[in-house]
């Protein structure tokens, strides 16, 4: 009896330590203090069903650019915060990159609403189709477009099945027009008028 | 390839006339649209390898006798000559299907001594991927294998960070240094 229930425990053991993720890999130059806060918070965001990896790349890149330790942490924290907030618009399912993509359209200002309203209008569509309309709109929005235009903009095209590699040609196109010193929206404008030559373009509003 | 298109100020005065003419052309056709789009993802940079091959070079002149062409076929010429996507970049289509693609990532840095990537996919580290530079002695480049997603990436130049100033911006800035966004498709 003794003898089964050590199996038993071994095996319970076992399945636990096999079912917990692997910790966080967080760059060894920070301190130890600050990896022990980092890897709070991705154990927070492992809990809540959000990637890591996102968490684990923004130390790294901070540890690249020699930023402070506080700095560090700040940043993990508000991207972690930002993950939670696009996790909770997003349909299930959606991955790390596209989540990653939906948190950095929320940091450039686009809205949940707007947010939203992408999603119910790519319901239907091909997952990576959506995916490119989500990093479009972030990229657009991070860009200087107006968040919600680009949101309405986007939104449209997805609505009207616009495939990923037109979008994606899109993005390309005006990031050329902005570099060009093209203003962002009239950039955006420009560019809708060749993909949808018949609608009138959404108009600037404010974000 | 975009310094291949004449700047409207030196083209002769004749042509200038053409492209003032071609502004106010007619907006262009579906089937025109769909080309011009599908050239702008094929000629982007970062690029896959696959798009990378078919490379095309445009002389000034065969540009404007191009867009007299189009003019002539339906007005789309105003598009090419004032507008179109001349070396679009930082975005990767075209990979494989499920697997990577060989993206290419370049910079134009004629006075540099060493350019090395760094992003996402390489953990940043600062060791990063070193570029070539190619034949003309200012363009740096270098092809990795990266599966479908979006990474944040820089260049680092003679050991200073240079954001790719012809990829989109990524709207996280937390340090001080913005990154570039490219985007890989897998399909």
């Amino acid at each position: 009896m003794k003898h089964h229930l050590a199996v038993l425990a071994l095996l319970l053991t076992s399945t636990r330590i096999a079912a917990q993720a692997p910790a966080a890999d967080f760059p060894a130059q920070l301190s130890v203090d600050t990896r022990q806060v980092l890897t709070r918070i991705a154990d927070s965001a492992r809990a809540a069903k959000l990637p890591v990896e996102p968490l684990v790349s923004k130390a790294a890149e901070g540890v690249l650019k020699g930023a402070d330790d506080a700095r560090i942490i700040a940043a993990v924290r508000t991207l972690a915060r930002q993950l939670g907030e696009a996790r909770a618009i997003m349909p299930a399912g959606t991955g790390t990159a596209a989540l990653t993509a939906a948190a950095s359209a929320l940091r450039a200002g686009v809205t949940a609403e707007t947010l939203r309203s992408l999603v119910e209008a790519g319901q239907g569509s091909d997952a990576a189709d959506f995916g490119v309309a989500l990093v479009t709109l972030a990229d657009l929005a991070a860009n200087g477009v107006p968040p919600r235009t680009a949101g309405d903009a986007v939104s449209e095209l997805l609505r009207r099945g616009t495939p990923g590699r037109d979008l994606a040609a899109l993005r390309s196109a005006i990031a050329q027009d902005i570099g060009d010193g093209i203003a962002p929206a009239r950039a955006l404008s420009a560019r809708l008028r060749i993909l949808m030559p018949a609608t009138p373009t959404p108009e600037v509003r404010r974000p | 390839m975009r310094n291949a298109l004449m700047r409207e100020d030196e083209l002769p005065i004749a042509l200038r006339d053409a492209t003032e003419l071609l502004r106010d052309a007619p907006p262009p056709s579906d089937l025109w649209r769909r080309r011009v789009l599908k050239a702008a993802s094929e000629r982007a940079a970062p690029t896959s390898a696959r798009s990378a091959r078919i490379r095309w070079s445009i002389h000034p002149a065969a540009a404007i006798a191009a867009a007299l062409l189009f003019m002539t076929l339906g007005g789309a010429g105003t598009w090419l000559l004032t507008n179109a996507p001349r070396d679009v970049v930082s975005v990767a289509t075209g990979g494989a299907v499920g697997g990577t693609s060989n993206v290419r990532f370049s910079l134009e840095a004629p006075g540099a001594s060493s350019v090395t990537l760094v992003g996402d996919f390489n953990g940043w580290d600062r060791a990063g991927v070193k570029l070539r530079r190619a034949g003309d002695g200012r363009t740096w480049t270098v092809e990795i294998p990266l599966t479908p997603g979006r990474y944040a990436y820089s260049f680092v130049v003679d050991g200073a960070l240079a954001r790719d100033p012809r990829a989109p911006r990524a709207a996280d800035d937390d340090f001080g240094s913005p990154n570039s966004i490219v985007l890989v498709s897998g399909s």
